[in-house]
């Protein structure tokens, strides 16, 4: 083996560690919209469930959505649960498993005067 | 638990303003502050969110305007609105929760009537942006400008008096 087949297994390794280790970032969750892997609702926090931490939200149109929320789900705006208020602006992306609509994340959007 | 008694609250402070006797309403007057006017430039600063208050907030819109009229003014007025007022001046029953309906159908029943009254219904389009709102779902008496700040920049340089309404 000599020095050229060295580096070029060194790059190969090198580029798979980089790709290996990218992180999450904001890609996995489109802005403003629904991939393959999850779905995308904006609307008003229209009910709170402590018991079963849920909430519902309810887009421009049409019925509210009941979204479950995990200690997995990133959340946005509000430290925890207990800072969802019914009228809240939010964006959800979420996921259906085992007939649940499971949280991926939660942005609470900023209520701006203007 | 909190919303219920706010509303109780609002809905007596409602009943309460309307509970006042008509000899009472026209007791006082604001003729110092009128004397020598025969025009008032009114801008109104609508923000509330709150659907109950927004509703109270439209009939005291109707009140001033229609007492500064009776004491002999012409009235040149806009109707500023922006934040969370904004979902509730769209057509339809779009953008609200159900139990904001009934408010939201009263206040666009005072919007139309506004506009006919040749008041301006003025709609940030920023407002509209952050609340996600299509600008063509806006009431046709709407008319959309780019910016309300800008809007009450102008107007009081034009001499109009701002009565916010948050």
């Amino acid at each position: 083996m000599n020095t050229k087949h060295i580096l070029k297994l060194l790059l190969l390794a090198t580029l798979l560690i980089i790709f290996s280790t990218v992180p999450v970032t904001a890609d996995e969750f489109p802005e403003d919209q629904s991939n393959p892997d999850m779905i995308y609702l904006r609307g008003l926090v229209s009910k709170v469930s402590t018991d079963d931490m849920q909430i519902s939200v309810k887009p421009p149109t049409g019925k509210s959505v009941r979204i479950s929320i995990d200690p997995d789900t990133i959340l946005e705006g509000v430290d925890n649960f207990g800072g969802f208020e019914k009228e809240q602006q939010v964006k959800v992306w979420y996921k259906e498993e085992n007939g649940l609509n499971r949280a991926l994340k939660i942005i609470k959007m900023m209520e701006l005067g203007c | 638990m909190i919303g219920i008694f706010r509303k109780i609250i609002l809905m007596s402070v409602t009943l309460g303003l309307f509970a006042i006797p008509a000899q009472a309403q026209t007791k006082f007057e604001n003729t110092h502050s009128l004397e020598g006017l025969k025009e008032a430039r009114v801008y109104f600063d609508v923000s509330v969110k709150d659907d109950d208050l927004l509703a109270v907030r439209m009939e005291l819109i109707d009140r001033t305007v229609t007492q500064i009229e009776q004491a002999g003014l012409k009235v040149t007025g806009v109707i500023g609105i922006r934040g969370g007022a904004s979902r509730f001046i769209t057509t339809g029953d779009s953008y609200v929760l159900a139990e904001e309906l009934d408010n939201k159908r009263k206040i666009q029943q005072w919007v139309k009537r506004f506009a006919d009254w040749g008041l301006l219904v003025e709609q940030c389009a920023i407002a509209a942006e952050i609340f996600d709102i299509q600008t063509t779902d806006f009431l046709p008496e709407v008319t959309v400008v780019g910016n309300g700040y800008i809007s009450l920049v102008g107007y009081q340089a034009k001499g109009y008096s701002v009565v916010p309404m948050d």
